[in-house]
This record gives structure tokens, sequence and C-alpha cells, in this order.
């Protein structure tokens, strides 16, 4: 297409870009610049300090157990959530009385704030007077700790993130299951295919739009997550199932190491590109057109 | 509708393997909903409650009572945070589906190098941690004497969100034939009204998904709100709640009366969700036939 | 004019100061009335922020048509008297406040404005005037109330130069809460416990008749940084290690002795089995159910705590143990609701004149908090005076301080003691605590450097 043609469509983007870069380079650069000193977050003095910073990341314990498990986050919620997103989808789309009801119920906690949920799902787990182990009581069974260690605590905040937001990911299955033709289906049927083949040889692939959106924006929110953790645990116990961006803040805000923080905010995000820029390509390049 | 209708039994047809849903689907959707609903529960029951009210959290309170709700009523920033936060998500949605839309449609249609390293640049963006941002978005904001003002936040809200409005919308508006565009073209249509008038409502099914994402995102966000909406009486209504679980050192955690004011600040949202919902969750199935 | 206009402003302030004055000796049971009526005349300036302006007097004339920012962190009833304060002044004066509740995202909500140098008129010190904000807080050792603050509070706020940078209102009492009814039923009498090890049979006692002697927990500082006075600072203690501590030589190795003896409530079960992952409200629940005896190092708003949610609790108050016999008993003081102007505050006088009215309206603040009174003003007796007091009926010795971490400590060591103290509720052993030792010392050092550039 001609040149004054395309740069016609992209001056349509300027709008959009100029509200990014302010909003998110500009502040990101600040961060970058911060991360090259040493400051507790308040003050007006800093001091210059280079990549030192840096440096401490590699001998942090606590980074390293973040890294961890926000890699739990993101994988984990990702691998619940679609799983159980395209079950729930598969489940809703039968036709049985008060299939509309289940529909609606699975899908509303997603409108519940995280720090709310997080704050809600404390009752539910603390271990002298939570609901679940009121519940256990009433059977005879003691009380259990569930958030006594960091792996238990990070499992749990999983399966409390994934459970609440599966509804998206249903909905997205539910429309990408829909979308497909049914013409296909009713020809590979003619021909003899088995329902269990059909779904792995037609339905699949023809889902991967589907697949990659919400594979993507599960694993980088995930990544993320930050809310619930802050209301459920407050970083659980010893800080050990503190996601990276809950301890950026809390370098910030608690140990006052305002430039060491700057420096793990850039380093969360260097990681999280690396992550997800190649699984978005090679779900890019599954997918089918129809 | 009439072919949705068909297609939705076709669909049975296809997944249920007997025409007849058995009772175990009934036992799972009893066990889905009590799943769902059991933090709802929680709240609920913990709102009825006076604060001396020591019994086990899984009973119904031993004594009754609505004064929480009274209480929750009576507070006149509830009633202003509504108002703050149908502003804001308002505001929100409308800047991130014209303006994001608007940059997808161009980046779709441009096509070539510069587009494509454009939707890298987006997805990079999509990655970076808000927290990171937290210091340099402030002192922007502070500068330029956003602070306070919801607009501001509705722009810095939108631009975090934009990459994302615009890495979903690229990838739908590509399937949408140039064709389309070209007739409006022929008609005489300059881009801008191609855009408005013909491509939008195309993408009315992933709109609505992107918006109730956006406004439900938009809605429960609590990190940038706390700093940028300092003021009392304009923060959003998420703000609001949250305040009311926490403790100040040593002050009594009024946990009944912040359950109350949650299920108050709640009830508008599910109600506007279960009105809704006939439309959101239908419209976002209705994709199949165009 | 205004010259004039000042003069008037002085002659009706000392009047209504005066009125004031006559009216609090009468002894009002509830704050805000009182100050009502006198407020009248007064400054009135409702502005929470504590205005740095020492136009002095607090005329209590008109200031109609300015504005000041206030920011708090108070909540519950507390928070419903300074609204009370805050409405009263802004009634008398004509000044708009605009209150900021930040609840508990207030530190962090605070260090990101300083960062940026935008800081609410007034704010609120939570004990760091000297320590945090001093950079930002204007001088207000001229103020009239200044004089007026008792011992207790200067000892507080006042830094070695004289100067002191925030309105104190209340105090918190800081020493070991008691809850009477669980002691009663396990036969054990606080009032007679001494050293620790005396506590230490007293928890004997508790647990054996069923109940959890210690509700401490770790995810907070105090476990760890409270009581410390009592091995390393005070008359009488094991070690004396004040001025190595103040000096920044101090090399943390008599720090092990309280480790080891924190780790005698591990080994012994005195905790929660839970109290590396609770919260103070929990602790306040279980304490209202009757189900634990003591926490060590906290202040007397969780008595009042306690008895919100079970009026039928009784607590009390002893003083830090001792950590061998004749050693002082210790009582930390902190600063309650305090109140300092920000120093580039464009209202000064308006938020001077707030101070003022502040100072002289506190009862209400005061006896909502339920915690020690610093000003002459307070007349009505806190739930917090109350315990104090009995306290001091049996234990007329005891020695009141600045809090241990605030007086020998370098700002910042708190967040460092959270953190040693969920390493060490997690691992006791030998090594894990010399990697608290060590971590800690780290940190100290670190922290004292950065202080004294």
């Amino acid at each position: 297409m001609e040149k004054r043609r395309k740069w016609k469509y992209l001056s349509l983007c300027i709008p959009a870009f100029l509200l990014i870069v302010i909003f998110m380079i500009v502040p990101l650069g600040n961060a970058v610049k911060v991360s090259f000193y040493k400051w507790n977050g308040y003050s007006q003095k800093m001091k210059w300090i280079g990549l030192e910073n840096y440096g401490s990341i590699f001998t942090d314990k606590v980074f390293g157990r973040s890294m961890m498990n926000t890699f739990i986050y993101g994988f984990g919620s990702t691998l619940f959530q679609n799983i159980a997103g395209l079950s729930a989808a598969l489940f809703v789309n039968k036709q049985f009385k008060g299939r509309n009801l289940v529909r609606l119920i699975l899908y509303m906690p997603i409108m519940i704030s995280g720090v709310i949920m997080g704050a809600i799902q404390y009752y539910i787990f603390n271990y002298d007077n939570g609901v679940l182990n009121n519940l256990l009581n009433l059977f005879g069974i003691g009380n259990i700790y569930w958030m006594e260690s960091g792996i238990g605590s990070v499992f749990i905040i999983t399966l409390i993130n994934s459970w609440q937001a599966m509804g998206f990911c249903m909905l997205i299955y539910l429309a990408g299951l829909q979308n497909i033709p049914k013409m296909y289906e009713e020809a590979a049927l003619l021909d003899g295919t088995s329902r269990r083949q059909i779904f792995f040889k037609i339905d699949l692939p023809l889902l991967m739009p589907a697949i990659t959106t919400a594979v993507i924006t599960n694993l980088i929110g995930g990544f993320k997550l930050y809310d619930i953790i802050v209301t459920l645990t407050n970083g659980g116990p010893n800080r050990k199932s503190l996601s990276l961006s809950y301890y950026i803040s809390l370098l910030y805000f608690n140990d006052e190491k305002a430039g060491y923080s700057a420096a793990v905010g850039i380093a969360l995000f260097v990681i999280i590109f690396i992550v997800a820029v190649p699984i978005n390509q090679y779900l890019r390049s599954r997918e089918v057109e129809y | 509708m009439k072919t949705e209708k068909s297609g939705k039994v076709q669909m049975a047809r296809v997944y249920a393997p007997n025409k007849k849903v058995g009772w175990g689907v009934y036992v799972i959707s009893g066990f889905l909903i009590l799943l769902y609903l059991m933090p709802i529960y929680v709240m609920l029951n913990q709102s009825f409650r006076y604060i001396t009210d020591l019994t086990p959290r899984l009973y119904l309170p031993e004594k009754w009572t609505l004064d929480n709700y009274i209480q929750a009523f009576h507070d006149p920033n509830l009633l202003n945070g509504f108002k703050n936060s149908i502003v804001y998500v308002v505001e929100v949605c409308a800047l991130e589906v014209f303006l994001g839309g608007l940059a997808a449609y161009g980046l779709a249609r441009s096509g070539g190098k510069v587009s494509s390293a454009l939707r890298t640049f987006n997805i990079c963006v999509m990655m970076i941690p808000s927290l990171s941002l937290l210091v340099g978005t402030y002192s922007l904001m502070v500068k330029f004497h956003m602070i306070n003002k919801i607009w501001a936040l509705s722009l810095q809200t939108a631009a975090i969100g934009m990459a994302g409005t615009m890495f979903f919308y690229t990838s739908f508006i590509v399937s949408i034939p140039k064709d389309l565009d070209q007739a409006a073209a022929i008609d005489g249509a300059g881009i801008l009204r191609t855009f408005f008038q013909i491509i939008l409502p195309q993408l009315k099914p992933v709109t609505v998904t992107r918006l109730i994402m956006i406004a439900v995102g938009t809605w429960n966000n609590y990190a940038m709100p706390t700093y940028l909406l300092t003021n009392t009486n304009k923060a959003t209504v998420i703000l609001t709640v949250r305040k009311a679980f926490y403790t100040a050192y040593g002050s009594v955690q009024n946990v009944p009366l912040a359950c109350a004011e949650c299920a108050v600040a709640l009830a508008p949202v599910i109600l506007l969700y279960l009105l809704l919902q006939q439309y959101i969750i239908e419209g976002q199935l209705d994709s199949v036939s165009k | 004019m205004l010259k004039k206009k000042w003069a008037t402003t002085t002659m009706a302030f000392c009047l209504a100061a005066n009125t004031v004055l006559m009216a609090a000796c009468g002894g009002s049971a509830s704050t805000q009335e009182t100050k009502g009526a006198d407020q009248a005349e007064g400054n009135q300036e409702g502005t929470k922020t504590e205005q740095t302006g020492t136009q002095g007097q607090g005329a209590a004339s008109d200031f109609s048509g300015r504005t000041i920012e206030i920011a708090t962190y108070l909540s519950g009833d507390t928070l419903n008297a300074y609204k009370q304060v805050i409405a009263d002044f802004e009634s008398e004066t004509g000044v708009k406040v605009t209150l900021d509740e930040y609840g508990e995202d207030y530190e962090s909500t605070m260090k990101t404005r300083m960062a940026s140098n935008d800081l609410p008129d007034i704010f609120e010190t939570h004990g760091w005037s000297l320590i945090r904000y001093k950079e930002y807080l204007a001088d207000l050792s001229g103020e009239p109330w200044a004089s007026q603050l008792n011992k207790a509070a200067l000892g507080v706020i006042q830094d070695t130069d004289g100067k002191l940078y925030t309105l104190m209102t209340t105090g918190s009492c800081l020493g070991t809460a008691v809850n009477m009814n669980v002691c009663e039923k396990a036969g054990v009498d606080p009032w007679a416990i001494d050293t620790w090890e005396d506590f230490n049979a007293a928890c004997e006692k508790i647990k054996e008749a069923g109940f959890t002697p210690i509700a401490n927990y770790f995810t907070s500082a105090g476990a760890l940084a409270n009581a410390n006075g009592s091995w390393l600072s005070y008359e009488g203690a094991q070690f004396n290690d004040n001025e190595a501590m103040l000096n920044g030589t101090w090399d943390w190795a008599d720090f092990k002795t309280i480790l080891d003896y924190l780790q005698t409530w591990f080994d012994n079960g005195y905790l929660y089995a839970d109290c590396g992952t609770i919260k103070q409200a929990d602790a306040i629940e279980r304490c209202a159910r009757n189900e634990c005896a003591f926490i060590v190092g906290i202040g007397t708003s969780y008595q009042t705590a306690v008895t919100a949610q079970n009026p039928d609790v009784v607590m009390a108050m002893i003083p830090i143990c001792a950590s061998q016999k004749g050693g002082a008993r210790f009582c930390g003081i902190g600063e309650g609701a305090s109140f300092g102007i920000w120093k580039d505050t464009k209202e000064m006088d308006v938020c001077k004149a707030f101070l003022n009215y502040v100072s002289e309206n506190a009862d209400g603040i005061n006896s909502a908090a339920g915690e020690i009174s610093t000003l002459p003003c307070q007349t009505s007796k806190s739930y917090g005076m109350g315990l104090m007091e009995e306290m001091e009926s049996h234990y007329p010795n005891v020695f009141y301080d600045n809090l241990w971490d605030r007086k020998y400590m370098p700002s910042g060591m708190w967040g460092v003691f959270q953190v040693a103290a969920g390493m060490f509720c997690e691992d006791q052993s030998e090594e894990g605590k010399q990697e608290v030792i060590d971590y800690l010392r780290e940190n100290y050092t670190d922290l004292y450097e950065a202080s004294q550039e």
C-alpha cells in the first residue's frame, strides 16, 4: 500500500502511544535512574552506587524465593485456570436445568477485588477461628495450620487466584467453542471420528487464538500478582510467599531501600519479558486460520 | 438468535454423550455453587454480627443485628465513593476503547515493519510491573498538579491498560476482511468514519469482553488510586471498603462493619452484573455467525 | 490594620485560653462539649494539620476562606474524636479542612509524598518525628503548648538541641499486657512476677491450666525489639551496651542472650502454633475469648481493644520484667496521636492556630485512644491511664523511658527487626540464631552509617 496511506493509519496510533509514553515510559526511566542510587525513599538526598543494587540481586535469598514464587503464581495460575476454564466451558455448554445459574455464579468472583477477596479468605484459612477449620472441627478433625509453610501458602494463594479468575477463561473458551463452525464437526462425525479425536484434532487447534489470549493474559496477570497476597498472608511466614511485585513494594516502603527496589523492578520486567515473548511467538505460530 | 439457538442444540449433541444429562451433573453443579459462594457467605455472615460475637465463624451469628448495615448506609464516604468509582470506570473504558481501538486499527491495517515493531513494543509494555512506576508516576503527577483529580487518574489507568487493549483488538481486527474497508472507502468514508461505523460494530463481542475486563479491573483498582486520590472525598468505593478492613495500630478491628460495607459496595456491582449478564455472556458468545 | 487585627486576636485568644483552662480544670468528662464552648473564641482552625504557624496564639481569628490539608492514620473512635475537634475548629475560624484518612497505608503514602516533596499541611508523626520526619517538619518549640507538655511527652519528642517537632496529645504506654481472668483461673499472681524466670514459671502454670501463656506474634518487630532494654540497657540489667549502641560500635554479641531466652518460649510451647502468621487483630480476639494470658511489649491500646470486643474481660498491665533480680522494671512511652506541621506549608499561621486549638481540646482524643495524657487539658481519665495507675500502685519504682528501639537504634531498624522476627520464628537453632544476629548487625551498621551522613 502506498506510503501515504500507511502513515495515515499509523497516525491513528499517536494518542494511545502518547499516553503510554507519558505514563509508563517516563516513570520507568525514573525507576531506572533510581536503581543506580542508594536512597531511603523519602529523603531528598540520594547516593550514587552504580551497579551495586543489581549485584545484590544475585546474593539475595529472598529475591530467589520470590522469583520462584512468581513463576509458580504465573505458570501455576495459568495452568489451573485454563484447565479449569476449559472444563467449565465444556461443562456449562451442556443443556441442563440451572445451567445459566451455574455459569453466572462461576463468573461472579471476578467482580470481587483482590484486596477484599484476600481479606475474606484470611478468615477462611485462619488457624484458630477460620471457617475451614470450623468445618473440619464439625467432623472431629483438629485444626490445620494452613499457612504454616511457605510452599503451602504459595499453593493456597495460587489456588485462590485461579479459582477466582477461572470465570474469565471459561468465557473465552465458551466464545471460542461457539466460534467453531459446526460443519467441521459434523463432517468429522459423518466420517466416523470419535468425539475425543474431534476434540483434540479439530477443536483445540481452532481454539488457539482463544488459548493464546487466555494464556498470555493469565501469565502476565499471575506474574504481577499483588493485591491478594497483601491481605491474605502479608508475604507469608517469614517472607516466603512474596511475589516479586510485592517484594518491590516491601523493599520500598518497609525496608526503605528504594534504589534496590527499583533494581528489582527492572529485573522483574526483564524476567517477564524473557518468559512471555517466546511463549507468545510459539502460540501465535500455532494459530490456524479458518 | 435463531442460529445461535440451533447452534447450541447441535453443540449439545456433539458434546453431551447422553441426551439426558445425568444426576452427576447436578451434583457437580451443586458443589461448584457451594464452593463459589462460600466467601460471599462468610462475608454476609460476618456482617450481621456484633463485634463482641466471638463464636466460630462458620456458624450463623449468635445474635443478629442490622447495626452494621445502618452504619454503612450512613457513611457518606460510601456513597461518594460510588460516584467517584463510576466516573472513573466510565472515563477509563471510554479512553481505552476509543483510543486503543483506533490505534489497534491503525496497527492492523498498516502492516509492515513499523507496525510489527510497535506490536512487540506493546507486549513489552504490558509486562511492566505497575509498582515499579509508583514513585516516577507520583512525581510526575505532582509536578503537573494532577493529584486528586479523577481525570488524571483515568488517563494514567487507561495508559497502563492501553497496551493490553491494543493487543486484544489488533489480533481480531486482522481477521476482518480488508474488503470492508475498501467498500467504505469507495463510498467516500474517511479512515475515522470507517473505523467507527464499520469496524467497531464488527468488534462487538471483543469489545464487550475487553470492556468487562477493563471495567472490573478499574473498579477494583487499589494500588495507584491509594496514592493518587489522597483526598477522602475523591476516593473510590474500593478504597473506602479497604480502609474499613485495616486496623490502625491498636484500634479494634471492626470486621462486621467492614463486611457490611463490603456487602453494600458489592451489591450494586453484582446487581448490575445480574441484570446485564444476559447481554454480557450472550454477547460474548455471540460471535459465531457473522 | 494587620497589627490591630493581631492585637484583637491575641486578646481574644488569651480570653479563650483562659476560659478553656478554667473549664478544663472543672473536670469535664467529654472533651468535645467543653471544647466547643471555649473554642468559640479560640482558634478554631479545624484543620487537622498541624500548623507550624506559631503566630502564636491561636488567635481565634477569622481565617475564613483558607484551606488546610490534614493527613491522619487514626481510625475508629479516636478518629471520630479528632474529626469533632476539626469540625469545631472549622466552625470557629471559618477555615476549610480537607482530611485525608490513609489508615494502614499512611506510612507508605507519606513516604511517597515525601519523595516528591508534596506533603499535607498537618500530618501525624506516630513516634517518628525525630527519626524519620524531622527533615520535613517545622520547629514548634516556641509554641504556647510546648511548655505545657508533661515530662513523659517531652522525654519522647524533644530533640537533643531542645527543639521539638510535634504536638503529642496522647502517649502510648508500653508494658506487658495481662489477662486477669486467665491468671485467676490458673492460680497465677501477675503482680508477683519480677524477673524473666518468674515470668516463665507463671507461663508454665498457665499452660498446665490449659491456656496459651503468651500471645506474642512474630509478624511484627515488637517481639524482638520492645523488651530488649531489660537485658541490654536499663539499670541493673545484665549488660550495659548503651554507649556502644549509640556510637555504632555495638557487636550484637550480647543479643544472643535475648534470643536464647526467647527460644525458651518456643521450646516450652508457650506460644500459639501460628505465631508466625497472625496479626494483632487475631491476638486481640483470642484474648477477648479468654484463651491467652500475656503479651510482652505492647501498648495500652491493646487492652482497650480487647475490652471493646468483650467487656467482661479484666485486663491489667505490668512493666517489662527485669533480666536479673534488682533490675529496673520498665515501661516505654511512645507518641500516641501526635501532629506536626510541614515546614514548607503555605498556611503556617492557620496550622499553628490549629495545633493550639488541638492542644486545648485533646481530652476527647485521649479518652477515645485509651492512652496516657500529656497536656493539662486532658482531665478525663482514660482506660489506659487507669491501667497505668493500677500498675504504679504495685510497682512504685517503675522506670519510664522512650521506647528502646527509638532511643538506641538508628532509624530504619524497626523494619529490620520485623524481618528478623520472622526469621527467628522459623528457625531457633544455633545456626538460625547466628543468622538473625548477623542480619541485624549488618543492617545496623548500614543504617548507622547512613544516619551519620
